[in-house]
């Protein structure tokens, strides 16, 4: 089946981490971990994941990391106290696109 | 093989530095950088900006893209004093507020803030002023209220809404720099939506509880209805003006987080280029060709996950692109 995204691991440092012409170009999907989504296959994205040195991930390896930031969440959440659940719900399940 | 010439019918121009003023499609090769440009309409985007020091959520916001401001919050569970300013590029630290607190309304600019109402730790009246080093006590709300949101300046700013006892408040308040006054009411009691424009042309948009969808636009006096979102949000970051704002991020009824952008222009709003990390409990500032959302929790937890990130918000336009580059 052919990818529709691909998954790299690279920290946000910040001014440029992502610029604008890069953002105009392709679409860009922050998530837990420092887990970045991007277009497969797509010129653009590989540069990207080139210049932020970004560690590129199988869709696998890429779910699991989010997973266990959000598992790690969610036991934190299940943690609180009645009233703080109160001012919010519990952090939501991420499933990953191929 | 197809030629440029052959396509176009002249060749790529060779020139010393860029034309002053190019038109859409031209394309040129620039002899002294050694590069083949080209000018182009870019759509809008968002760009990564620097990070703050202290990591927030549910702070106040004010400034420009290039000159922001972010002050109180909570860090992660507990609320904090400190203020940070935006150069454009990064943030450095500020006068701490006299009163840690979250959930506050914020207005103004880098160098005449204004934070009131808010939790520190229980709910406050208070108002400050920030001079671009310290702040000031100002005038008190007429009542304690936090989840409250603000607009305009420091000298005709604009509070609205809030949760001043468990309920939503459709009171609305206006400053003059040294006291509040009550203004019109708004149609929809609402807090934790987003807020743009003036003291005499603002707007309220979304907001809890409930997740709204509608806007309402006020003239100095009375609050009529606007266009509607296309999401229904709250705990979003707003900015702009009444006939030209944003609402990015926040809490939607179909994600607890989400990275939905939308620009107002006076009637309807549009969905626009998504925020690159979705967030809520954001602050925002700026306009809609350069604005900034900045801050807030990127996962849905009430104990952490408050965030750093700072994201630079820009219309698009016309431009100057390097083949190969950009």
């Amino acid at each position: 089946m052919t990818k529709t995204y691909q998954y790299c691991v690279a920290e946000n440092w910040g001014k440029d981490f992502i610029d604008h012409n890069e953002s105009s170009r392709i679409t860009f999907k922050g998530l837990p971990g420092n887990v970045w989504q991007v277009p497969a296959y797509n010129k653009h994205g590989n540069l990207w994941i080139a210049k932020v040195a970004g560690s590129v991930k199988t869709l696998a390896e890429a779910q699991a990391i989010v997973s266990a930031e959000v598992t790690a969440s969610q036991t934190a959440w299940d943690a609180l106290s009645d009233e703080e659940k109160g001012n919010s719900s519990r952090p939501a399940d991420i499933t990953l696109e191929e | 093989m197809a030629t440029y010439k052959g396509i176009k019918g002249f060749n790529i121009q060779t020139v010393s530095s860029d034309p002053p003023a190019p038109f859409a499609g031209q394309v040129w090769y620039n002899s002294t950088s050694a590069t083949v440009k080209y000018f182009a309409v870019q759509s809008a985007s968002w760009a990564t900006g620097g990070n703050l020091t202290t990591a927030r959520r549910m702070l106040g916001g004010a400034g420009t893209q290039t000159a922001g401001l972010a002050f109180g919050g909570r860090a992660p569970s507990t609320g904090t004093n400190a203020t940070e300013e935006y150069n454009g590029s990064a943030w450095t630290n500020g006068g701490n507020m006299g009163t840690a607190k979250s959930e506050l309304g914020g207005t103004g600019t880098q160098t005449a803030g204004l934070a009131f109402g808010g939790d520190g730790p229980s709910k406050t009246n208070t108002t400050e002023e920030y001079n671009g080093s310290s702040w000031t006590g100002g005038g008190n709300l007429s009542s304690a209220t936090n989840k409250v949101v603000g607009t305009g300046t420091q000298t005709a700013g604009l509070s609205i809404g809030g949760e001043p006892s468990g309920n939503p408040t459709a009171l609305t308040q206006e400053y003059n720099g040294s006291s509040w006054t009550a203004g019109g009411t708004l149609g929809t009691g609402r807090y934790s939506m987003g807020a743009a424009g003036t003291q005499t042309a603002a707007l309220a948009f979304g907001g809890d509880p409930g997740k709204k969808t509608n806007t309402e636009e006020y003239n100095g006096t009375s609050w009529t209805a606007g266009g509607v979102l296309n999401t229904a949000v709250a705990e979003q970051a707003g900015f702009g003006l009444q006939t030209a704002a944003i609402s990015a991020g926040g809490f939607s009824t179909s994600s607890p987080i989400t990275a939905v952008t939308e620009q107002y222009d006076g009637s309807s709003w549009t969905t626009t280029a998504n925020l690159n990390t979705a967030r809520k409990q954001v602050a925002g500032a700026g306009s809609t060709t350069a604005g900034l959302a900045f801050a807030g929790t990127t996962a849905n937890n009430p104990s952490g996950e408050k965030s750093v990130l700072t994201e630079e918000f820009s219309s698009g336009g016309p431009a100057t692109l390097t083949v190969g580059t950009d």
